[in-house]
């Protein structure tokens, strides 16, 4: 009985040691998000520290928070978080090697959070605009430098996924002209333009009216859905009929943890090995694009990033390695199974006994294998954006949000946005719907 | 003696958890991140500062004025790829200045503004013994301003940061650059790429 209740406990404890952001969680966020309740969407994030954000994952932390603050137009308070993001990012340079090995152990949950390529040049992007918010261009410019620099690393040392990025180059150049850096902004722009036409996309192409010296730029982002969302997707493999798989469950949103479901099940199938992987759900939203309307004006936003793609491209890279892992831990589990089994019915004397150790080494190592769905997960999908050239002056701007079907499902004004004559205006804003 | 391994075991890694914060005398050398530091900024605005003083124009200015120039410290831009707090450069190359005892100090804009607002208010409340008036601000012959630069080779954990600070001290009156002067700092820095 003592022994039972000891593995039970240690099923449990193992269990809750390395928990990520649930599926659940994550929703409950983006529901806020959905109803621009980005302040409480932060507040419900900062509660969760220490509880689903453990140290390891404090970039995710500060990302993930850094982004609402953004999108709630809190520049100041959303630059501190990006800059501790961006620190943390910079002390995990050096990989940490007993986590590394412990991956192959227990699960990919054991290593820190390493933000990916992508997220790290988005980091550039989101404090480059704080900063102009808070009308310090020269600042903003340092941001830009800083993504340039990282970007150029990218492209050299890498030759496949991601080795660039069109949209952070392009605002880079914008920065950079903003600041009289006309070298650098033409460098960006031709790398923004190559970068898109790599990928297929069609980069942002807005005409300059003949009369612009004589009026000021508003350039408008608009930030639009919610990024398809990573969960766990686990395989029961029967060790021996070969490699078959017995069942799929996948992550829901109901209140059993997907490892629980594995060790339940695992303890079942006794002679099965649990592999669990991350898989991305794309997250549903009507609105299909925006128009912003000056004095009866309408000019229409362009698509200038695919924030989905990029996190489809990122998981694509990483699988390999995490099959890797899943095919290590799977052998490793299998052998300690048999093993176990062997070492118990040969000491007890009794087959019975070591059927029993084996379904319970089973159930413990479905228990320990969780994929890592961790990502910045508060991120748009994609992001619009135009560059307007109005006559000097205050001016409202309307952004009319369309669906599909160019209905316009929600709209929103800037109001008294003040032009100045060969001056530049960066506005953002979110939706979700 | 069971117990007492155990509370040994227990107090070693409470200590190695543990925040550990020494105080450093504030000329130390200590580079953390590789990043400008205030080492770095002390250092530049010590040596340029000496190279001002001690060139041509302010013997010339001296000689021909009979009185010790009156300075403004500037803007200094930056333009390297850190969030580089200009300000305590500056502090540093007004500090510099005054202790050299060789020229006179007048406040920033940004200082000159607050106190200009200080005066309006004194205007309206302050005893007419007290008050300070306007139009007795001494005006600067000198602007002291600059750029800060900085190239960085980097190549996986290496990299190999050259800073590099270019000072200029412009003629209020006449817009004529009578000093130019630059500052180099490079820095080999090398991360670890595994840690335990």
């Amino acid at each position: 009985m003592k022994a039972h209740a000891l593995c039970l406990g240690l099923v449990v404890c193992l269990c809750s040691a390395c928990a990520a952001p649930s599926l659940r969680y994550k929703s409950e966020v983006n529901n806020l998000i959905r109803t621009g309740q980005f302040e409480q969407a932060e507040s419900l994030i900062a509660s969760k520290k220490n509880k689903l954000y453990t140290q390891k994952d404090s970039v995710l932390f500060y990302l993930d928070r850094a982004t609402l603050l953004h999108d709630d137009q809190q520049p100041r308070k959303s630059d501190e978080l990006f800059n501790q993001a961006q620190e943390r990012i910079d002390e995990l340079y050096a990989k940490s090697v007993s986590a590394s090995v412990a991956r192959l152990f227990i699960n990919d949950l054991t290593t820190p959070y390493y933000a990916a390529d992508y997220e790290r040049a988005l980091t550039f992007f989101y404090r480059a605009l704080n900063f102009m918010q808070l009308g310090n261009p020269m600042e903003s410019a340092v941001e830009a430098r800083k993504a340039v620099a990282f970007l150029d690393e990218l492209r050299g040392t890498k030759t496949k996924g991601y080795t660039d990025d069109p949209f952070v180059q392009y605002v880079s150049s914008l920065i950079f002209e903003s600041v009289g850096e006309r070298s650098d902004a033409r460098i960006s722009r031709e790398n923004a333009f190559k970068a898109y036409e790599k990928l297929g996309l069609r980069a942002p192409d807005f005409p300059m009216p003949a009369d612009a010296n004589e009026k000021g730029e508003v350039i408008i982002f608009h930030y639009n859905g919610l990024l398809p969302l990573k969960k766990s997707q686990t395989l029961q493999v029967s060790w021996d009929k070969l490699v078959s798989a017995a069942s799929s469950p996948v992550e829901s949103q109901n209140h059993v943890a997907p490892e629980v479901e594995n060790a339940i099940r695992a303890g079942i199938l006794g002679n099965a090995v649990t592999l669990a992987f991350p898989v991305l759900e794309k997250q549903l939203y009507t609105i299909a694009g925006s128009v912003a309307e000056v004095n009866g004006q309408q000019t229409p936003l362009q698509k200038a990033a695919d924030l989905s793609l990029m996190a489809t491209q990122d998981l694509e890279e990483k699988l390999p390695g995490i099959w890797f892992r899943l095919a290590t831990r799977a052998v490793i589990r299998q052998t300690a199974v048999v093993q176990a089994r062997h070492a118990v019915a040969k000491g007890a004397d009794n087959k019975g006994l070591g059927e029993l150790a084996g379904h319970l080494m089973s159930a413990l190592g479905a228990s320990l294998e969780k994929a890592d769905t961790r990502q910045w997960f508060t991120l748009p999908a994609e992001i619009y954006m135009t560059r307007l050239f109005l006559p000097v002056g205050k001016q409202d701007i309307t952004l009319l949000f369309k669906d599909g079907y160019g209905n316009i499902l929600k709209t929103y004004t800037f109001e008294d946005v003040a032009i100045k004559k060969g001056g530049r205006v960066f506005l953002h804003y979110r939706t979700a719907l | 003696m069971k117990k007492l391994t155990l509370a040994l075991l227990c107090a070693t890694f409470l200590f190695a958890c543990s925040t550990s914060v020494k105080r450093v005398e504030t000329n130390l050398i200590k580079d953390v991140s590789g990043s400008w530091n205030d080492t770095d900024a002390q250092m530049v605005a010590q040596e340029m500062i000496t190279d001002c003083l001690q060139a041509g124009w302010y013997n010339k200015f001296v000689t021909k004025k009979s009185k010790e120039p009156v300075v403004i410290v500037g803007t200094v831009n930056n333009k390297t790829s850190e969030h580089i707090n200009t300000g305590v450069f500056v502090e540093e190359m007004q500090r510099a200045l005054i202790n050299s005892g060789k020229v006179e100090f007048v406040a920033s804009s940004e200082e000159r503004g607050e106190i200009r607002t200080e005066r309006l208010e004194q205007d309206e409340f302050a005893s007419e013994e007290t008050r300070k008036a306007f139009g007795k601000e001494v005006g600067a012959d000198f602007m002291l301003s600059g750029v800060l630069n900085s190239v960085i080779d980097k190549e996986g954990s290496r990299a190999v940061v050259f800073y590099q600070a270019n000072l200029k001290l412009i003629n209020v009156e006449t817009n004529q650059i009578v000093w130019n002067g630059q500052k180099q700092i490079k820095k080999y820095v090398k991360r670890s790429k595994a840690s335990w």
